[in-house]
């Protein structure tokens, strides 16, 4: 799949500067508190996954990141300037947010005009958003259900939809909520590439997910959230060998994880220190 | 809801939302004022031809849409035609004893003519709905001057129809999968609290729309890229030719 001029078109050259910063960040809904003291910084072309239980505050995290919800108390930095009370426009423009739910997201009724719904109100004009759009069809590969009502659509072509919808909007970060939940796994996998793609053209990406399999082989950082804290931050292979951050965080181990420990304590592997692999191609070098 | 999800694969459209909605009304309103019966018969044929040939509308679908209607048609002309008196007036009466029911040839003549008037008029509509979905329908009206709030709300529940139909659903199949429904009592239960549950569904997606709204950037203009679809030389010339076609059969006399 070939992606189009515009989107490929990224300063891979600033990869590595911090985009976003978040200093001592609280959120409360109604008096409860949220989040707690979130303090982390997030660099241009980083995967990152956030994992955590349900209600752990990651999806308050993420509208607070996005600017729809403004914090209690805390700082948001973007690109090196401090986000004000007044610029939370400026977060939704560069932070795009591609829903768990797409049907929530969804508002027009073709899908042309739903793609188009973000560019529309970054106020760019006509030919720019005509642009946007197709070329946010084209990476998508939608171009056969343009015309299309999204409620006559599949959940995976909603999906699709939902994130061509961001795509359009040309954020420096995206944020997915649980994006390959309720999928099925030929779809998952098409959205998992997706992803893939979209880092591969140094896009920036922080993904929540419950999948340990799909974390451990996708990211390279993982952050974890229990309780509205940021308990951990760190690679997945830090991350998963510690048991108690794991509990906390009602997380497993992942399955090659476990593998590759059983294979090392056996004394299958010669070099179990060199690291364990992270996806099957990666296992099967190692073994053979 | 059904016509909607034809209107998306009729083959006409790509024709001009406007265009067809003022072909649609304009013939209706000739339709009725004309008042003949032969101007109504050839509305009826061509305009079901225009759904089922250009449009590609399934004949099934569109014989069942237009009988819809049909029954209450021949009671209203029914109520039209017979009229109830003292004497026996009229061409053909029937003796109730007390009363009569009569039917003279003029009010036969009213009726005849308004039942047909209302066929041509459905099928001028039918046109128009069959072939454009409903939100090129409501940009229609945007464009009409109907006030900004009216056609937002009309696009926003549109699309909400959707969604809400949906929870409905499967609420429904759930409850039937556990006896939800198994006899008339427990139906009416079930009824009230999925009627129930409805609403505190709807309030929360309502809430999670509005977060995806605002996420991408809405402040408080539902705005989107419109598809220009231009009026073809050839269409207006067409309409033009049909519009002369029923003025001339009307005048005819036929």
């Amino acid at each position: 799949m070939k992606s189009s001029g515009k989107i490929e078109n990224i300063d891979a050259g600033r990869n590595g500067d911090i985009l976003i910063e978040i200093k001592n960040l609280f959120f409360a809904y109604e008096e409860k508190l949220v989040l707690k003291d979130i303090n982390f910084s997030i660099k241009r072309g980083e995967r990152i996954a956030v994992m955590g239980s349900n209600g752990a505050g990651k999806s308050t995290f993420f509208l607070n990141l996005n600017g729809v919800l403004q914090p209690e108390k805390g700082e948001i930095w973007l690109e090196g300037k401090r986000v004000g009370k007044k610029d939370f426009k400026e977060l939704r423009k560069k932070v795009g947010f591609v829903f768990q739910d797409a049907d929530s997201q969804i508002i027009a009724s073709n899908v042309r005009a739903e793609i188009s719904f973000g560019p529309v109100n970054l106020g760019l004009d006509r030919d720019e958003t005509v642009k946007r759009v197709e070329d946010a069809v084209e990476y998508m590969s939608l171009s056969n259900l343009q015309e299309r009502a999204p409620h006559y659509l599949s959940g995976g072509e909603k999906k699709r939809v939902s994130i061509a919808d961001i795509l359009a909007m040309e954020p420096e970060l995206f944020i997915f909520d649980e994006p390959v939940a309720a999928l099925d796994p030929v779809n998952a996998e098409k959205v998992e590439e997706i992803l893939q793609r979209l880092h591969g053209d140094g896009r920036t990406l922080l993904i929540a997910t419950h999948d340990v399999d799909f974390a451990y082989r996708f990211a390279d950082r993982i952050l974890v959230f229990a309780d509205g804290a940021l308990i951990a931050d760190g690679t997945p292979d830090e991350i998963f060998r510690i048991s108690e951050i794991m509990e906390r965080a009602h997380l497993k181990k992942p399955l090659l994880m476990a593998v590759w420990e059983t294979l090392a304590g056996a004394g299958f592997v010669a070099d179990a220190a060199a690291g364990c692999p992270r996806t099957l191609e990666q296992l099967k070098q190692k073994l053979l | 809801m059904k016509i909607d999800y034809y209107a998306y694969q009729s083959g006409m459209r790509e024709w001009n939302a406007a265009f067809k909605v003022f072909t649609a009304l304009a013939t209706l309103c000739m339709v009725i004022f004309l008042n003949r019966i032969a101007a109504s018969l050839f509305v009826i044929v061509s305009m079901g031809v225009l759904t089922l040939f250009v449009g590609e509308i399934p004949y099934k679908v569109y014989f069942r849409y237009l009988l819809l209607p049909l029954s209450f048609m021949i009671f209203s002309c029914v109520v039209i035609a017979v009229s109830v008196g003292g004497q026996p007036v009229g061409e053909w009466n029937i003796s109730f004893h007390f009363f009569y029911l009569y039917c003279t040839g003029e009010s036969l003549q009213t009726a005849v003519e308004v039942f047909f008037k209302a066929v041509a008029g459905m099928s001028a509509l039918y046109m128009m709905s069959f072939s454009t979905p409903m939100s090129e329908m409501i940009l229609v009206l945007q464009r009409a001057h109907l006030p900004r709030l009216f056609t937002e709300l009309m696009h926003l529940i549109y699309r909400y129809i959707f969604i809400l139909f949906d929870a409905a659903y499967q609420m429904q199949t759930a409850a039937k999968a556990r006896l939800g429904y198994c006899s008339f009592m427990q139906s009416c239960r079930t009824f009230a609290a999925i009627g129930g549950n409805l609403f505190v569904i709807s309030l929360k997606k309502a809430n999670a729309y509005y977060d995806a709204l605002l996420a991408r950037g809405y402040d408080g203009r539902l705005e989107f890229l419109t598809e220009k679809k231009p009026v073809k030389v050839w269409q207006v010339l067409c309409s033009m030719l049909y519009f002369a076609g029923i003025l001339l059969i009307a005048l005819e006399r036929v």
